[in-house]
């Protein structure tokens, strides 16, 4: 098995390099690894760049800031995972593992010691950009520390996937399988909460005089009593990362080791035990319909999936762009979950949290957290959601079959967008306005309302300036842009990926020019007339019109490109 | 309704289809057969828009695919061999989509007995995730048929059915096919093609071999009278 794992890897990382190294013949590759190289050169191998800041810690403050990282990306791992699968098999791994004379746990033992090689190789990279280029003995050190993180990283996702899996399936059966892993789950928590209420005051206070007493405290907490036993796994697994010394990373590595190993030990068990819920759920299924043709009636089984949100009937009569407008919305309602409002909920919490110290009414906090949102929203929005032709590009083939023009297909992907994320923005940023209402120490409520005209103007123009430049890209660079779920890699897909976030820059700055010029000249001829912040609402107002012309302008100009694309030749993995 | 004249399309220096012409008239089923890599995908693809040709003129219902693309993709649907899907629209919410987008108003009263007819009904309000293959590939017909179209294509329309489902795809084409519509249906079963073509169409790199019906193209080679379609297949496309 072991040896079958290693021929694969071996011959698709050949495979791969050909490929890319064919690829490299086309000028757009090669510029794309030309500029790559010397991304990497310029950040990592170049002579005399800044020493790590981690290096000028103390050994126990290097535990203690390990330690939070990898807390805090094992709590992002298990809020963030959205696969429905922890063990996304490739089709193909899929049709020749699955059909091959294996058990289960082989097959999950191949899939975690196949994966164990690109997590080596990652690791080997990083550090060796990390320490600029430089081999010695301490680059083998971290490697073998990094790729110890990374695969406890890597295989705690999936065993918190599979948990998740098993309770959304099959509810009260799956949680009862799942009962080890749950109690100790509620042992952790319950110790966390407990050593929490005794040390979190100790260590607030101890902030509240710096924050070097504070991180102080942090590491006291960390290495001392019950946070020193709540926190050895994450310890243990960063201890070897840490090792200066090779005497040091065997004496660290043995610890780790046993984390990976029960963490294995956890995964192969959690896939049988959904395995056989799986089994039990089929022969629930087949029970009830025996039931059925006894003629003892028909219990509905617990639905292994919600049914999908339900949404306003689309009118068979309108314009194209609607209907694409219409499916773009329910794609994003139907993606946000309950879990995305439990993450913006805490989100909000933490901003608000972390404004305590500014002594701000309980209603400016949260108009200031609005806005906060709203400015995330605007900027961030864009690129995090990607209801576009990011994730229908993968559909061109369907897309170029409905008698539609390109430039309707554009206008609809771009819209829908541009709508949802500008109603976010605008709503957020009302809502804050709303709260100061009451609020006689800011300006006067006629300018503030002035200063809400020109956001509600200005948010609806720049969403749409960076909406355009991400669906430019993907029609202009088809194969340098993620498109769908699969992700380009590589060095010439890095340096595509810096070629492309430049020419997003320098389009939003081209884009911004000419509004910004009206925007200047209308607020100054405007100033003598209505003065103050309302000739800045006009002038934003008549910029925002401009980023919308130039817009109209764009997607006439996208539509033309959308017709002539070809997706046999664009390098778009099609669906 | 169908006219292909002098389709070439090139990809670099691969020919794919070279000089191809033929025209479907309506209530013809056109069986299109070749062996893999005879320009069958890339001769759909460029019937239904998805292609530029390098060369020719498409015609459907007699509105020229090139210069007008708009008017002729709204006479015409494309059912592929892979049902694509948008994972995040249910089965009524991709019919309602598909008939806005191809402006057929007075679909609303047709879903349901689109549903009905390719056994969708019950599972009109679940996600492609939920689907079978089958489904999918049903579900993907039904939006081929929601706006009535004067040409259909077929690219392999029974993968992935079960016999049932089977029977009642061909009773559709055919259905399809007597109301007036010209159909082009490309697939490796031969069977299938002998069965409900009215004409075949051979392929063999990127070229046409023969075209017609069967006795047509036995007309022209004696040596196979009394032959079925694969022997003649095999024997015109030299394979073995």
């Amino acid at each position: 098995m072991i040896a079958a794992a290693l021929y694969l890897s071996r011959r698709t990382w050949a495979n791969s390099l050909r490929v890319r190294l064919k690829r490299l013949r086309q000028p757009k590759y090669m510029a794309g690894f030309s500029a790559g190289l010397f991304y990497l050169w310029f950040m990592f191998l170049r002579p005399g760049g800044a020493v790590s800041a981690l290096n000028l810690l103390e050994r126990e403050s290097q535990e203690t800031v390990a330690i939070l990282f990898l807390g805090a990306i094992l709590v992002l791992n298990w809020a963030m995972q959205t696969s429905e699968t922890p063990f996304p098999f490739t089709l193909a791994e899929t049709q020749f593992l699955f059909a091959a004379p294996m058990t289960r746990r082989q097959v999950l033992l191949f899939k975690i010691f196949r994966s164990q090689m690109g997590l080596v190789i990652s690791a080997v990279v990083t550090v060796f950009l990390f320490r600029r280029g430089a081999w010695s003995l301490a680059t083998v050190i971290h490697a073998v520390g990094l790729w110890l993180g990374y695969a406890v990283l890597n295989l705690n996702g999936a065993g918190m996937g599979l948990l998740r899996l098993s309770l959304a399936q099959y509810g009260v059966a799956g949680a009862k399988r799942r009962i080890g892993t749950l109690a100790v789950f509620a042992c952790a928590a319950g110790a966390i909460w407990w050593v929490g209420r005794q040390q979190v005051p100790v260590i607030s206070a101890a902030f509240d005089t710096g924050w070097r007493a504070g991180f102080a405290a942090l590491t006291q907490v960390l290495h001392a009593g019950g946070g020193a036993i709540l926190s050895w796994p994450l310890r243990a697994v960063v201890d070897p990362f840490l090792a200066r010394t090779p005497g040091e990373l065997l004496s660290a590595l043995p610890a780790g080791l046993l984390v990976l190993g029960i963490h294995v030990w956890w995964v192969v068990g959690s896939s049988i035990a959904f395995e056989e819920a799986a089994t039990d759920h089929a022969q629930r299924t087949a029970k009830r319909i025996a039931s059925i043709r006894a003629g003892r009636g028909w219990t509905e089984p617990r639905s292994s999936r919600s049914k999908p949100l339900t949404s306003a009937a689309l009118d068979l009569r309108g314009s194209a762009a609607g209907a694409i407008v219409w499916k773009n919305r329910l794609g994003i309602k139907r993606e946000f979950t309950i879990r995305s409002l439990v993450l913006v909920g805490i989100a909000t919490v933490a901003g608000v949290m972390s404004l305590r110290g500014a002594r701000l009414s309980s209603a400016d906090l949260l108009g200031a957290f609005l806005l906060f949102g709203a400015g995330m929203v605007t900027l961030l929005g864009p690129l995090a959601l990607r209801f576009d032709l990011r994730r229908d590009l993968e559909m061109l083939e369907v897309l170029k079959t409905y008698p539609v023009r390109g430039r309707t297909v554009v206008t609809g992907e771009v819209g829908a967008l541009v709508l949802v994320l500008s109603l976010v923005a605008g709503g957020l940023t009302t809502a804050a306005f709303l709260l100061t209402i009451p609020n006689d120490s800011l300006p006067p409520l006629v300018d503030r309302l002035a200063i809400l005209v020109s956001a509600l103007s200005g948010i609806p123009a720049v969403i749409a300036v960076f909406v355009l430049v991400q669906n430019t890209s993907v029609l202009l660079f088809p194969a340098w842009v993620t498109v769908g779920p699969q992700r380009a890699v590589g060095l010439e897909a890095t340096g595509q990926r810096l070629l492309l976030t430049i020419g997003s820059l320098i389009a939003l700055v081209v884009a911004l020019v000419p509004a910004a010029a009206l925007f200047g000249l209308v607020m100054w001829l405007s100033d003598s007339l209505v003065g103050g912040p309302w000739s800045v609402a006009l002038g934003a107002i008549t910029g925002a019109a401009t980023v919308g012309a130039e817009c109209w302008l764009a997607v006439q100009l996208l539509g033309g490109v959308f017709d002539r694309m070809d997706p046999s030749s664009a390098g778009i993995p099609t669906a | 309704m169908l006219k292909v004249s002098g389709l070439t399309r090139l990809y670099d220096q691969l020919v794919a289809v070279e000089d191809l012409s033929f025209s479907v008239a309506p209530g013809e089923v056109l069986g299109l057969v070749g062996p893999n890599g005879a320009g069958k995908t890339t001769t759909l693809r460029s019937l239904c828009g998805v292609i530029q040709p390098t060369r020719g003129t498409i015609e459907i219902g007699g509105v020229d695919l090139g210069r007008d693309p708009v008017r002729a993709k709204n006479q015409i649907a494309f059912m592929p061999d892979e049902p694509h899907l948008f994972d995040y629209l249910t089965v009524e919410e991709h019919l309602r989509f598909t008939a806005r987008l191809y402006k057929a108003t007075a679909a609303e009263d047709r879903i349901p007995a689109l549903l009905t007819e390719l056994e969708l009904s019950e599972k009109a309000s679940a996600l492609p995730t939920e689907l079978s293959r089958g489904m999918r590939q049903k579900l993907v017909i039904a939006c081929g048929l929601i706006h009535d179209p004067k040409a259909l294509v077929f690219d392999e329309p029974l993968t992935g059915l079960d016999p049932a489902g089977i029977r009642r795809m061909k009773q559709t084409i055919v259905d399809r096919a007597r109301q007036g519509a010209a159909v082009l249906l490309s697939s490796h079963l031969l069977h299938l093609v002998e069965e409900i073509c009215t004409r075949v169409l051979i392929l063999q790199r990127g070229r046409m071999v023969a075209i017609g019906t069967i006795t047509e193209i036995l007309a022209g080679r004696p040596d196979l009278q009394g032959k079925s379609l694969e022997d003649i297949f095999l024997a015109l496309t030299g394979t073995t």
